[in-house]
Formats: C-alpha cells, structure tokens, sequence
C-alpha cells in the first residue's frame, strides 16, 4: 500500500508467453481449455496435477502438447499392481567391465511425469512417488539425485472403475497442488476433434507436430520465478487461511484440509493471476482455485458420502459462507 | 388346513349328522352338513376353516376370475396401456373381482354349488353394489375381506354398514383379518419372485440370458417385453391367491356371527326341528336349491321373521324360571379342560389371586397402573422429542452443510447491508455528495482513497438503490456479475470499469491514471446517486 508498482514488463511478457503455450496446445487439444489451464497454473506454480476422467479424454495428448510447447522431456508411467517403485525411480545396475553398479534413471528423471492409472498400483510404488513430489530427488544407495527443473508429476485415475484399485493415500493427496475433472468436450468439440483426427490421417494418433515449441526449459523456470514473485496482500493470504479452516469447522466434512492446503490455495491463485496477466493476486484467484486445491484434500461426513452429495458442491456452499475481503 | 378337516367331524356329530368324510373333503356340504361345520373358533381356526372350505371350490373360483379379469388386462394391453398401469388397475380392482369367490364361495356355503357359467351370469347383480365406493375410499381398507360381506351378502350400505361393521369389528376376529392380508400380501410377493426364480433356474447354462435381470429391470432399461411379462405374472399371481383372501375373510365374517347370534345354534335347531317333524333331514335338496337357498340365507342374513315357538306365550317370570331350569341342566355345565402356554409371572399373579388379593398386591396393581399411564405419556413425549430432535438435526446438518444455498438462496443474502466484505456500507456513514467528496479527495492527489470511496457506495447503493443483494461470499468479480444482472448494460458496464480500477489499486497498488479517475467520479452520480440513470 506504501509504494506503488506498474506491472512490470516481465509480468506482460510472461502472460504473452503462457497465452502462445495456450494456443499451442489448442491445436491439438480441443476443448478442455479450464483443464488446461488448470495444467498450466500447475505448471507456473510448481506443483502436481492429479486428473481424473474417464479413459479417452485426451489427458496423455495434454500433457505431450504441454512438454512439446517448451521442448520438455516427457515420460509416462502405465501404473499397474505388479508395478515396483524401481520402475518409476530407476535402479542399481551391476556394471561388468567397472565391475560396480551404475545407477540407471528410471523415468522419474525427466520434466512432466505422467503417472497414468496411478491407482491401479499399490501403496509401496505410491509412496516412491512422495518422495519424488514433495522433495524432487531420488534417494538410492544413500545418494540423492535431484530430479530435472522444471518438474511436473500429472496422475490419472479413472473415476468409475474402482475395482482393483488402490485409494492414493491422503499424504499422497496432499502433495498433489490440485486435483483437475476432465469431462467430455461439448458436441462442437467433439466434432472438430474428430476431424483433426480423422481427415487424411491413418491410423487413430492424436497430432502433435502442428505443436510448436515456444519455450524453453529456462523459460519455464524463470515464469515460475515470476509467478512466486507476484503480490499478495495479507488480506488474501487472510482469506485463503479462512478457506482452509472454514473446512475443518464445517458440518458435513470429516476432515478438513491442512495447512498444505493454505499454501497450494496462494501458489495456484499466483499461478492462475499470471495467467490473467496480473502482477498480484485477488480474492477472485483464491476463490476460482479453491475447488481444484481442497476436493481432493476434504473427506465427507459419512452420510453424506451416503447421500452421493457431490464434494465440489459443499466446496462452493463454504465458499459462499467464508466472506471475501475487501481493503 | 388338515385341522379344519378333522375339526369339522365333531360339530357334525353334534348336528346328529355325520358327513361322509368324502363329502367334507369335498367341501360341498348341504344345508344340513356345511351348517353343521360352523362351530365357535379362534380367529386363526376359522381362517383354516376358509381355506380348508376354499381349496375344493378353489379352480372355479380361479377360472371364473380370470375369465373376468385376463381378457380386460388383454385388452388394455392390446390397447397399449403402460403394462405397469394394467397390473396396478388389476391390483386396484381387487374388491371386484374378489366378489366372483365371494359368490361361489357363500352360494357353496349351502350346498348350492355355482358353476362358473352361473357364477358369471349373476356378476352383474353382485359386483354393483358400492362398487365405486369399494374401488376409491374403502381400497385402503385392511378389513376388506371381513367387511365384504356385509356389502355382497347382506346388502347393506351406508349407516346401516357403518353400524353393522362397528358391531362386526368389536369381536376378536378384525386383527386376523389385517393380518391375514399381510400374510397373503407377502406370499403373493413370494410367489411372484419364486416364480421368476424357477424361470431362471430353467434356462439351461449354456443359454447366456439373465431372466431376473431382464425380469425386474424396469424403467428405460427395461427389455421390451419384460414389463409386460412382470405385469402379466403379477396379475395371475393376484388371482392365485385372491380366493384364499377371500375364503378366509368370510369365514371370519362367518364365525363372527357364529360369536354374535349363535348362528351355528339356530340352524341346529332348525334341522333338529325339521327331523322331528319328519321331513328329510336334506329339505332343500329336495324341495328345490334355489328356493332353500333363499331361505336359509334370509334367516342368516336376519332378513326372515323370528321362528315362533312356545317361549311367545309364557310371562317374564315363568320364562326365567324355565331359563334357571335350563341352565342348571348338566348340559350348560360341561368343563372344558384347555392347555395354553402362559408365562410364569401370569400363573403366580394367578394364583396369588386365587389366595385372594392383599393389600399390598392391591397397592401395587394401582402402582403399576399409575406407573404405566405416566410412563406411557412419557415414552409418547420422548418420541416426539426424539422426532424433533431428529428433524432439527437432519436441517441443521443440511444447511450446515449447504449454507441453506440449495433451498433458499434469499435467506442467506443481504439486501442493502449495513456491513458487507467488512465495509461499512450504511448509508450514514456515505458522504451527502459522495461524487464531491471523492473528487474532492482526487483534488488532494488521494486517488486511491477516492476510489475506496467510490466503491464503497456503488456497493451500498447497489443494494439501497437498485435493490441488488450481495452475497458476504462473493469477490469483486463475482459482485460485478450480479450487479450487472440487476443494473442496465451500460450502469453494469461503469460498475465493471470501477471495480477493475479498484482491484489493480487495492491488491495491485497501481493506481489509475488521472483521466480514469476523473471519469469514474464524473459519472458516479449517474449510475448511484438517486435520481441517477438506473435507479
């Protein structure tokens, strides 16, 4: 309130640059635009993305585009039950001719991860993710590794085949910065998709070489810098705490989210300001963040669960009782 | 139902006339035979008695029924009525149908012995009586079975009924009635899963088809054809066990008289009367069915004059010393021994009793009784709290959950708030001339404190002015949307332009350039002040 900023040119530069990743990605994937830049708040923000939807929705296309536009390195991991945290993290390898044992990379070392299914494998190989997520590094033989800058992890889980699945652990949950809903794209979409996909091509394959690359790795790294370096006044900092302790307090959840939960709700409402092009952060960034950042950080009351109540809807029923602030 | 059987030997030693067993396991007595069944019962041995009765006439009834009832379901379905709709009519029109056994049944009573061909020619006669009384105010009733023959058989109908059925009800047998429809409601829910059970068990394993799943799933995944099946089933289901409803309903009806007008005594006598005067003990099967038939019925019904006998001619007095003398006879003094299961703490009150009551067990009785009423209005008052209880919490637990958002949207917004977001928005603490003041302030190089001041009235005139609610939730950009829901496009639009300039200044601390300032303050008054564009 003291000194008074202009938004500063890298601030612009920034927004242009997330809206030419934006289009992007658009060509090859159609529709689904919150959840990519739902993905891209992630991305900004430093922080994991776990998607559920159905199979079929373009979740690996998005995250290919996504590593495409600023020339990642991309590996995906099909989690399955037999699946060890060796091959997620990589392993000891005895060398003949040193005659000692080299450390091979699993695809963990790499800058978007996607961990496809991640619920299809049990918690042993859940867990060699935490360590991944929350301290990106490797820990083998007594070494740390660290893991490539920027690094993303997006997880997929199918929302109705529960059968043989394992439910990620809420310490797990919490590392994730948000948890995304892919739904199918409206009718105009679909048929636009289809004709991409379809018209003078063999095969089913998604297109991915009309995909540029406007980024670099050390773009990303610095919109990441701008991103964490945006204003935010106490009185939103206030307001994101309100949010997170309106849900341990709320009839109807049984527990409520943790102060991780605070700290994703600041980090995706400065991603999703970038994304608009602000250089600070408003009520309304918190606000719009806040279902991806607790829904997957809430467990419901046992009757409602009974009921089927939908968790987003007691989100935006707390959302309307917390008062916004105003300076 | 074998205990009806063997119980029916005894009464008819008593009438003198000993059916042929084959005759009793027919079911078809005469006059003289089926009367003689009648005997006072419990109420579970007077519904055996109906169906030990029914089982015999049980495939006349049947066939006649559904001579009635499958050809209309037939055509309603030919007709493309929902097949749902044809087994509920089925179901509904029970207290029809239910009156073809009825017939039968009551005409068998004294020997008459319908054929369906007869049973169908006289259902018009039988089937009209309160016929739209049955099907709409009394469907619900639990009784229907015990009450039906008060309406096919003895015709009557409004206070008449009403008062027959008060009299009718008071005996022990209205329960057995209830229960004998629940009894039966659930074996027809039996049957009907049993059946589509044995379906299922008959298709051989290679054959990949789910006869439950296509059988009972309903709605708009129903297979086509399996309404129709389901609702076809359930109707023949109906018919099955429809005669057994009835057959026990009427023999309650008719042990009910037995208890009221010792009826199974009258009909004693008349036959014993009719022997001594030396006319065949079978008078109707010679002198005609129909006639006896009539006859006999009248005198049940109560509709023949009073039988004369001798008793006309005696005084009060003579006749209760007569009646003293009767009823000192070793004949009214015959000692039943019963053996029933008690529980042990009613055969010590008994025979406590029977040492005569004490004081204390006087004292104790009254206690009890006191204890009981208070504790009966106690456990009534407990409930009802409980219930409320339970009701407050169900809302409280919903709104609590739901803010009350779902429901009522209203009640959780603020219109023309004193305090909102934390501002102060009442009106006395706005300056007379809010534009003035702001540009006044803008004067002074105060631009953010302008612009606090501009936004703060269009938030309070928004609600004063406009009438537009806020809720305490809401974020500038969600209050920009409801103002521009309740303002003209282009008051929403300045509302738009303010809050934005507001927003960068607030939480971005850039402040507008001095033209943007200068026009927002310019054209406030216009869009909040009163008498201003919108309000």
């Amino acid at each position: 309130m003291n000194g008074v900023l202009s938004p500063t040119d890298e601030v612009i530069a920034a927004r242009d640059r997330i809206r030419s990743v934006r289009e992007e990605i658009a060509k090859a994937v159609i529709g689904q635009a919150v959840v990519v830049d739902h993905l891209l708040v992630g991305l900004l923000a430093g922080g994991h993305v776990l998607i559920e939807g159905v199979p079929g929705l373009g979740k690996t296309l998005m995250v290919r585009a996504l590593a495409r536009t600023f020339g990642g390195r991309f590996a995906r991991v099909q989690f399955t039950p037999d699946l060890m945290p060796s091959d997620v993290t990589g392993h000891e390898l005895f060398d003949s001719t040193t005659g000692g044992f080299t450390f091979r990379k699993g695809p963990a070392f790499t800058n978007l991860l996607l961990a496809d299914e991640i619920n299809r494998s049990p918690a042993k190989t859940q867990a060699a993710l935490l360590e991944v997520m929350q301290e990106r590094q490797v820990t083998t033989e007594g070494r740390a590794l660290p893991l490539d800058r920027p690094f993303m992890v997006m997880a997929t889980q199918n929302p109705f085949e529960q059968e043989g699945t394992y439910p990620l652990p809420e310490s797990e949950l919490d590392r994730f910065l948000m948890k995304v809903l892919v739904g199918y794209p409206d009718e105009e979409d679909e048929a636009r998709l289809l004709r991409l996909v379809t018209e003078g091509r063999v095969g089913s394959d998604f297109v991915l070489e009309h995909v540029a690359q406007v980024l670099t790795v050390e773009d990303v790294l610095a919109l990441q810098r701008v991103t964490a370096g945006l204003r935010v006044d106490p009185a939103v900092h206030a307001y994101a705490v309100r949010i997170a302790r309106a849900t341990r307090d709320r009839v109807g959840i049984a527990h409520g989210a943790g102060p991780r939960a605070t700290i994703s709700l600041i980090r995706a409402a400065k991603g999703r300001a970038l994304l608009e092009g602000n250089a600070f952060v408003t009520p309304d960034d918190v606000k719009r963040m806040a279902p991806a950042v607790l829904r997957h950080r809430i467990a419901l009351a046992a009757d409602l669960e009974i009921e089927g109540a939908p968790v987003d809807e007691v989100i935006a029923a707390l959302l309307e009782d917390v008062e916004a602030p105003r300076l | 139902m074998s205990a009806a059987t063997s119980e029916a030997s005894p009464g008819a030693e008593r009438s003198g006339s000993r059916p042929e067993p084959d005759d009793v396991r027919r079911g078809a007595p005469d006059l003289a035979r089926g009367v003689a069944l009648l005997r006072p019962r419990s109420a579970w041995e007077a519904v055996d008695f109906g169906f030990a009765f029914a089982r015999p006439l049980y495939a006349r009834m049947l066939v006649a029924s559904a001579l009635v009832v499958l050809p209309i379901s037939t055509l309603l379905l030919l007709l493309r009525v929902p097949a749902e709709w044809v087994a509920l009519a089925a179901w509904w029109t029970k207290p029809a149908w239910e009156r073809i056994s009825l017939h039968v049944l009551s005409r068998s009573l004294f020997g008459e012995r319908p054929t369906v061909r007869e049973t169908l020619r006289a259902l018009p006669r039988y089937v009209r009586r309160d016929l739209l009384a049955w099907l709409t105010i009394r469907r619900p009733s639990p009784t229907r079975a015990f009450d039906l023959p008060v309406t096919q058989l003895e015709g009557a109908s409004g206070v008449v009924r009403a008062q027959r059925l008060e009299l009718l009800h008071r005996g022990r047998f209205t329960g057995a009635s209830v229960l004998l429809l629940v009894f039966l409601a659930h074996l027809e829910l039996a049957l009907l899963v049993a059946i589509a059970l044995l379906a299922a068990m008959l298709v051989p394993d290679p054959v990949d088809f789910d006869v439950m799943g296509w059988l009972f799933q309903l709605g708009d995944d129903a297979a086509p054809g399996a309404s129709v099946a389901l609702s076809l089933l359930s109707v023949l289901v109906s018919l099955a066990v429809a005669p057994f409803h009835v057959a026990g309903g009427f023999a309650l009806y008719l042990h009910r008289r037995v208890d009221l007008e010792a009826w199974d005594l009258e009909l004693a006598f008349r036959r014993l009367a009719a022997r001594l005067e030396g006319r065949p003990s079978h008078p109707i099967a010679q002198a005609g069915r129909t006639i006896g038939v009539v006859v006999v019925l009248g005198l049940a019904l109560g509709l023949a004059g009073p039988i004369p006998t001798h008793a006309e001619g005696l005084d009060p007095a003579t006749a209760r010393s007569e009646i003293a003398e009767l009823l000192a006879d070793e004949a009214f003094h015959r000692i039943e021994t019963i053996s029933v299961p008690r529980f042990l703490l009613d055969r010590e009150l008994d025979d406590e009793e029977d040492d005569g009551p004490t004081a204390f067990a006087a004292w104790l009785e009254a206690f009890a009784e006191r204890f009981a009423e208070v504790a009966e209005v106690g456990l009534v008052a407990a409930a009802l709290g409980f219930l409320g209880w339970l009701s407050w919490r169900i809302l409280r637990s919903r709104e609590g959950v739901f803010g009350g958002s779902r429901r009522d949207g209203r009640a959780r917004r603020v219109g023309a708030p004193r305090e909102l977001f934390g501002l102060e928005l009442a009106e006395e603490t706005l300056p007379d001339d809010l534009a003035a003041a702001a540009r006044t302030l803008l004067a002074r190089g105060e631009r953010r404190a302008a612009l606090a001041l501009l936004y703060r009235g269009a938030l309070s005139r928004a609600g004063s002015l406009h009438g537009i609610q806020l809720s305490r939730g809401g974020t500038e950009r969600e209050c920009v949307d409801v103002v521009r829901a309740g303002m003209s496009e282009d008051g929403g639009r300045y509302f738009a332009s303010l809050t934005d300039a507001w927003v960068r200044c607030a939480y971005g601390q850039i402040e507008p350039d001095p033209a943007l300032s200068d026009g927002l303050c310019g054209e406030w008054s216009r869009w909040f002040a009163p008498g201003g564009g919108d309000a």
